[in-house]
């Protein structure tokens, strides 16, 4: 059977891309730490519960991607992704994922921290800005994984090495943002 | 599949794992809170360990990513899982997770010395960077070849739990990881020029 895939190529394909997502986090990452440091350390609930607020909403639109990726190889959607049923479908599952996901990591949040600080957190309100937050970053980061795809496989690269990166690092910018916002504006 | 299976599959596959990732990623924080010292140690670790994470992330992400399509396409299976496919996605990714971690080590560096940090030397970023990385990766990238054609053996849609199921084990291994290189690297620091 012919070889599909080819290391060099990965190689090349994805390098430049890695290198300018890991520049593009580190100076994201810099100005996030100036904006969220001073909350971040009036609620040491949100440094526990932010490592997994990120992972999880990267986690959900990258199994979208993936999901997505794998439908167009197969032929289930064509490169301008119709039928949009099956996105439509795919997106449900992800946010009913979302839902379950984040009102446990709020739950679980205030249980873990209670062990080890005060909490000085509304927990209704504390509750409603992690799962609000959390479902509508996952929301966006999808729509920009499918346009990373989109991207990608209209000019023949290999929209499996674009997504991933794109989602993950720029959902850790729009979460973050997203979640310190309300948690300033609400909390 | 009907329209409510394909949500409902989806669901029961990718909610539980996401939720041992929800209680792991809360102990991965409670843990790097609890390494200060380190911090204190070698300075400039800090600014290495986020993009240790992001990069070990997307290469490992990107590889199960491939291979769930790949696993679609059947061009690779359970029984197939050391063709010549999987081999180069192996090469592959193993070869960006080495230039990754000396770039990154070098942009450690770099900015640490613009932002004015007290910093760890040269040769220390890079050798945290690429020893961390390589232990991981190649960890990694045997877990990510496992649980994505192991998952579809099983029956279950690779897509639906390889990435979530990777960046648990990935964090975590890299924590441990790092924490032994750092160590290493202590011990050796006197003999580094």
């Amino acid at each position: 059977m012919e070889r599909y895939y080819d290391a060099q190529a990965i190689i090349n394909e994805s390098l430049p891309f890695l290198t300018f997502i890991i520049i593009f986090s580190m100076v994201t990452g810099n100005f996030l730490e100036g904006f969220a440091g001073n909350i971040i350390e009036k609620y040491s609930i949100i440094l526990l519960i932010l490592p997994a607020f990120i992972n999880m909403s990267g986690s959900l639109a990258s199994v979208f991607t993936s999901r997505i990726t794998s439908s167009l190889y197969v032929g289930e959607i064509d490169d301008d992704f119709k039928p949009y049923k099956v996105l439509f479908l795919n997106m449900i599952s992800m946010v009913l994922v979302a839902f379950t996901g984040f009102l446990f990591l709020a739950f679980i949040g205030i249980a873990v921290a209670s062990i080890f600080f005060e909490i000085n957190v509304t927990f209704s309100n504390f509750i409603l800005i992690v799962a609000f937050s959390g479902i509508v970053t996952t929301i966006l980061m999808m729509f920009i994984g499918l346009f990373a795809a989109k991207m990608t496989y209209s000019r023949g690269l290999d929209p499996d090495n674009f997504t991933i990166p794109t989602v993950t690092t720029i959902g850790d910018l729009i979460g973050t943002l997203l979640l310190i916002t309300l948690i300033i504006t609400y909390l | 599949m009907s329209e409510k299976d394909l949500v409902l599959t989806t669901y029961k596959e990718t909610a539980p794992i996401i939720l041992v990732t929800i209680v792991a990623e809360i102990w991965v924080g409670v843990f790097l809170i609890g390494i200060e010292d380190f911090y204190e140690l070698l300075p400039g670790l800090f600014i290495i360990v986020p993009g240790l994470m992001e990069a070990r992330g997307n290469i490992s992400g990107a590889l199960g990513q491939r291979l769930g399509s790949a696993i679609h396409l059947g061009i690779v299976s359970w029984e197939d899982k050391f063709n010549e496919d999987v081999r180069e996605n192996v090469k592959a990714s193993v070869s960006l997770g080495l230039l990754m971690s000396f770039s990154l080590g070098v942009l450690a560096f770099i900015s640490s010395i613009l932002l004015g940090f007290k910093h760890m030397s040269l040769l220390e970023f890079i050798l945290i960077a690429v020893l961390t990385s390589t232990l991981a990766g190649v960890s990694q990238v045997g877990f990510t070849v496992f649980i994505a054609t192991y998952s579809s053996h099983l029956g279950l849609d690779p897509d639906n739990v390889t990435i979530p199921a990777l960046s648990v084990v990935g964090d975590i291994l890299t924590i441990i990881y790092l924490l032994i290189v750092a160590k290493f690297t202590l011990s050796i620091s006197g003999w580094l020029p």
